[in-house]
């Protein structure tokens, strides 16, 4: 396969005009160049945050939005019940000892509940109340209900000491970096780091799910305001350029390295191909000589005598051009100023090395 | 540079200009093809430009690395230069140089299979001497690998069992004492022998099991209803064993999958690990601390030998 | 050329002779195909990595002793971390091109594996292993073999969450040779893992030992390959038997390489710009006794983890020796498979009876059992590869890990054997429809594509 120089184009392009000529040489990195800031621009643009309006009865609000969204599973009254189109039961909100006003804040902070598809495939997210409606669905329900309150306080902690909590304590479900992970059956990890900190320290008090519950006897409340950090921290880390990336997973650095090797195989297939000429002189034409017939075996080869024994003359073997250049065409850039080659034949080198 | 078809002197002898003949050589260079572009103000451009471009991008890339700029300044400039450099020695080649398609022979030489590679030839004399000499230098060389244990610690029995003891308080990552009751139900805690923290063979997981243990659990290994200690090293390739699944009382392995039923003795459900994580002999000594009664009943981590 | 570079150059040539050896060498020709430069790309990121491996050095650590780190990254701030770590951590974050360094160094691993991939992914398709070339072949597996032991303890070095789990695993592996296993893994590893010898050691090898050995295997490469000249593609009009035709090293392949050179380095700047290649800091250190989630090596040593996760449970004794899993799924397979790379020149030779030397490059076609080989071979190998990658694939599909293992299973077990059988039969038909056999000499393959000049007697 014979690699084609993109800038081949410019052989139908180039005219006289020098100007031109180099603008046009430069047209294809001027275009890549381009496409790489818009890359950019598009890839860093500014993220549209969501500002939820204030609600003007929050209990009203809240009772109807429990009526309308909760009760079909958990039950009009909390107490829980079967999912409608599966035989799990979803469990009850009033009387356990479990669900808490922060257990209730995070599931729905973090868009657990409502579910955005199948209740019980925890990958899916998708935040369903705003932060005003949050706290009045938390206020309403934990007061109907009569749920513990819980609601921790949060404050700056220690980034280092953060690292070292999440690495001792949480990376093994949540992954490097909080990215997320595998637990077996149907179970995934969700992604931590990209909650707030008030999501993470409620989920370390709570436990929801299939996660264990940290008491503050295993978890200070310093190591988990410093854990709440170190994920903001992670958040905040700046990416590379462009693709916005932070750390890799082997996993996804396979993919990077077929893109690498992508891109070597299409630099060889431009680097293994022959260059395009430019034709700026007119009426230029490669020259080109080529033996008769390829490759023949040369004389003091058994087969180069018989050979020249069998076929002396093999006139209806048509020769395989070497070179699929056309000659230009004559009549175009009759008028071409450039007459002159720049480099005169007097200042080039002979390189021929003496016999 | 010459715009002309070249004409090649050919070798002495040659029949030129037969279509049938041999191909010309050129200083034992035998050439097909010889094609030469004509000069071009257009490659000109490039080359130079490409060449500056490369200097200018050279030099963006010391400065933004000197003065400090993030990496994709610095970065990109040198990929730049890079790039624009190699252009312009692609172009700067097709300009100075006609392109050339060559053949070369493979192998003038004939094979003489019996032709001795010295001219100097050995007497004939017994053959045991060469082989006795070869023998002997064979064991000379395989006796220097005695060097080879000195690599590493005799390992004896080393493998087989860990500090774990009669009496040895369960210790946290951070050296405290562990109290039954600080296990929160469904909650575990990373434990290690009393001073020997961080020994990864000797890892183990107290874990509070949301049920009831069962057999092959040690019921007598068993605190209070549920609180029971395994190895946190795989049987299968000795990752540690640190997911704790609680909807079904399951430790899960992040590496290979393994997983076990903490409840049933820790035995495999599914998973390449082939044997169950074995049981920590597990007690409450007077002060109220949990301590091990013993050491792991069963090999810790991955089976060898 | 300079009148003063000319004078320096015949001063040079006067006392040492160059002239004519130089021409010999200028004249040397290369097939122009550009699967040809896959193996001088490898070789251009060895260079790339001795020279960003020679700064890297320079700042490295081979200790995991805890030091308090003092640097500028807030993540470890006070914070005690083993030297290692800490040094790679400083060495991004407080000298200026560190990382950039670091990710260019990491970039050109990937890629210096990747091309010995594929430069022997055309080696095996094309048939340039035939004799006369078989231990040139062999030489190039030990590079590979050389390589992955390269880009593991590069793995390794930082001592990272990530590495201290690869290590682990690698240490169980040799544990599991069976009667030998345990005293080989405290030769290897200086004692139990974690032992305090193994950075050190690792560090050693990485830097000296293999380096050494590849370059000499390289160096070996190329001599061989100058010894034997190149194979050649099938061309038309051209006897590939006993001529190579392309363009000579100077000035054409000079050029080529010249530009080839500059762009790799090109091609290295920008993914070390864009992709955050060895970044390690958010892994942490490696803490005994904890590992992460999505717990992968580096993707040229996917396929062996992946079969880690595959092979079900096998634990017996026999003859004293006990056999287990991560023995057959870590050294066992592996080695089957490494062995079948080894043998198969001769395996082909043998089994078509083949005779003499080949220079001209065949389409795999042509041979059902090579590309029943390939075919089996690297589907097997992508499959288990595929199946490291399986938590993150659950993740994102949604299918529980253990179906996913079951369809890993049955794939590798099923799918390779089906491929290949498939490939045979269909190369097999595609010869017999074109009246053709497989050849058993040069000369009748190459009948083929050039009829009228076969004439030999």
């Amino acid at each position: 396969m014979r690699g084609e120089n993109l800038l081949g184009m410019y052989r139908v392009l180039t005219d006289s005009n020098p100007l031109r000529t180099t603008l046009r040489a430069y047209a294809g990195w001027i275009a890549v160049i381009l496409g790489a800031l818009a890359i950019a621009f598009v890839a860093n643009g500014p993220a549209d945050a969501q500002e939820g309006e204030e609600l003007s009865n929050p209990v009203a609000f809240a009772e109807t939005s429990y009526a309308n969204v909760c009760a079909e599973c958990h039950g009009d009254r909390g107490a829980g019940g079967s999912v409608p189109g599966t035989d799990r039961r979803a469990p009850a909100l009033a009387g356990t000892e479990e669900v808490t006003a922060a257990y209730l804040d995070l599931v729905l902070r973090t868009g657990r509940m409502p579910p955005a598809g199948d209740p019980f495939d925890n990958r899916a997210r998708e935040v369903f109340y705003s932060d005003v409606e949050r706290e009045a669905m938390v206020a309403w329900v934990s007061e109907a209900f009569d749920l513990e309150q819980d609601i921790p306080d949060v404050e700056e902690g220690d980034i280092a000491v953060g690292l070292e909590t999440f690495a001792l304590n949480c990376a093994h479900c949540h992954g490097n970096a909080g990215a997320g992970g595998t637990a077996g059956s149907t179970t995934w990890t969700p992604r931590v780091n990209h909650l707030e900190p008030i999501a993470v320290v409620e989920a370390i008090r709570v436990g929801p799910f299939e996660m264990p519950a940290f008491a503050t006897d295993q978890l200070t409340e310093e190591e988990a305001n410093a854990v709440a950090s170190y994920l903001e921290a992670v958040r905040e880390e700046r990416g590379t350029p462009v693709f916005g990336l932070v750390e890799l997973n082997p996993v996804f650095a396979s993919g990077f390295v077929a893109l690498l090797a992508i891109l070597l195989i299409g630099s060889l297939l431009y680097i293994g191909g022959r260059p395009t000429p430019f034709e700026s002189v007119p009426g230029a034409a490669l020259h080109a000589s080529r033996p008769p017939t390829g490759m023949t075996p040369m004389p003091g080869d058994p087969r180069y005598e018989a050979m020249a024994r069998d076929m002396p003359q093999d006139q209806d073997h048509e020769p395989i051009p070497y070179t699929d250049e056309e000659p230009a065409d004559p009549t175009e850039g009759t008028d071409d100023p450039v007459q002159d080659p720049p480099d005169t034949p007097d200042d080039t080198p002979h390189e021929e090395p003496p016999a | 540079m010459s715009t002309t078809p070249d004409t090649p002197a050919h070798e002495a002898g040659d029949q030129t200009g037969d279509q049938a003949g041999p191909p010309r050589t050129e200083d034992g260079l035998i050439i097909l093809a010889r094609t030469a572009p004509e000069p071009s103000r257009a490659n000109d451009t490039l080359v130079i430009g490409t060449a500056i471009g490369a200097a200018v991008f050279g030099v963006a890339f010391a400065v933004a690395l000197v003065v400090g700029l993030p990496i994709g300044w610095y970065g990109s400039f040198l990929a730049l230069a890079f790039f624009s450099l190699g252009l312009s020695i692609r172009r700067y080649f097709f300009d100075r140089f006609p392109e050339v398609e060559a053949a070369e022979l493979r192998s003038a030489r004939t094979v003489e299979p019996d032709r001795p590679v010295s001219a100097v030839a050995p007497l004939a004399r017994r053959p045991l001497l060469t082989r006795v000499l070869l023998g002997s230098a064979g064991v000379f060389g395989a006796s220097l690998l005695a060097l080879v244990p000195s690599l590493g610690p005799k390992v004896g029995e080393t493998l087989r069992s860990t500090p774990w003891a009669a009496g040895v308080r369960l210790k946290t990552t951070d050296g405290e004492d562990i109290r039954p009751e600080d296990v929160a139900r469904g909650g575990i805690v990373t434990a290690w022998p009393d001073g020997f923290i961080g020994f990864e063979r000797a890892a183990a997981l107290v874990i509070r099991l949301t049920g009831q243990p069962e057999p092959p659990t040690v019921a007598d290994w068993v605190v209070g209803p549920s609180l029971v200690a395994y190895s946190k090293i795989c049987t299968h390739a000795g990752c540690p064993v640190a997911l704790y699944r609680e909807r079904d009382d399951s430790l899960y392995c992040p590496c290979h999958q393994s997983t076990f039923d903490v409840k049933r003795g820790c035995e495999p459900i599914f998973g390449p690990a082939a044997r169950a994580l074995p049981q920590l002999p597990l007690g409450v000594d007077e002060d109220g601390f949990l301590v091990a009664l013993g050491d792991f009943e069963g090999l810790v981590g991955p089976s060898f030998g | 050329m300079t009148p003063l570079f000319s004078a320096l150059l015949d001063a040079l040539d006067d006392r040492m002779k160059l002239r004519s050896p130089t021409r010999a060498v200028a004249n040397k020709v290369f097939p122009s195909n550009w699967s040809f430069l896959i193996g001088e790309v490898a070789t251009i990121s060895f260079v790339v990595l001795v020279a960003t491996g020679i700064f890297l050095t320079l700042f490295y650590r081979a200790s995991i002793e805890p030091v308090t780190y003092t640097g500028s990254n807030e993540f470890f701030a006070g914070v005690q971390l083993p030297a290692a770590f800490e040094s790679i951590i400083r060495l991004g974050d407080d000298i200026p091109g560190g990382l950039f360094v670091r990710r260019v160094h990491r970039a050109a691993s990937h890629l210096f594996i990747a091309s010995i991939v594929l430069h022997m992914l055309r080696i095996i398709l094309t048939g340039a292993f035939r004799k006369p070339r078989e231990l040139n072949y062999h030489v190039g597996i030990g590079l590979l073999t050389l390589a992955l032991a390269e880009g593991f303890l590069g793995y390794s070095l930082p001592y990272d969450s990530l590495a201290g789990t690869g290590i682990r695993v690698a240490y169980s592996i040799t544990l599991s040779i069976p009667y030998v296993g345990e005293n080989v893994a405290f030769w290897v590893f200086g004692g139990e893992f974690p032992s305090t010898a193994i950075i050190p050691r690792f560090h050693a090898l990485h830097v000296f030992v293999l380096p050494l050995l590849i370059s000499g295997l390289i160096a070996l490469h190329v001599l061989i390959l100058v010894r034997q000249k190149h194979t050649q593609l099938p061309k038309p009009d051209v006897d590939g038997h006993s001529y190579i035709v392309g363009k000579p090293l100077w000035p054409g392949q000079f050029a080529e390489s010249s530009t080839l050179v500059l762009w790799v380095g090109g091609i290295l700047a920008l993914t070390a710009t864009f992709i955050p290649w060895s970044d390690v800091t958010l892994l942490g250190p490696y803490v005994p006794g904890e590992v992460g989630n999505n717990a992968q090596p580096d993707w040229f040593l996917f396929w062996t983890d992946g079969l880690l996760r595959a092979v079900p449970p096998i634990e017996f004794t026999v003859l004293g020796a006990t056999i287990n899993t991560v023995f057959i799924a870590g050294a066992l397979i592996p080695g089957i498979m490494f062995g079948l790379l080894f043998a198969y020149p001769f395996i082909e030779r043998r089994f078509y009876g083949l005779e003499g030397e080949w220079h001209v490059l065949t389409n795999p076609l042509d041979i059902p059992l090579r590309a029943a080989m390939v075919m089996g071979t690297f589907s097997f190998v992508l499959i288990a590869s595929a199946n490291a990658t399986n938590d993150i694939l659950s993740r994102m599909t949604g299918i529980t890990i253990e179906d996913l293992v079951f369809i890993f299973r049955a794939a590798m077990l099923l799918a390779p054997p089906l491929l290949a059988a498939g490939i045979y039969v269909y190369s097999a038909r595609r010869l017999k429809r074109e009246g053709a056999r497989v050849a058993t000499n040069e000369l009748e393959a190459q009948s083929r594509f050039d009829p009228p000049q076969i004439t030999t007697s």
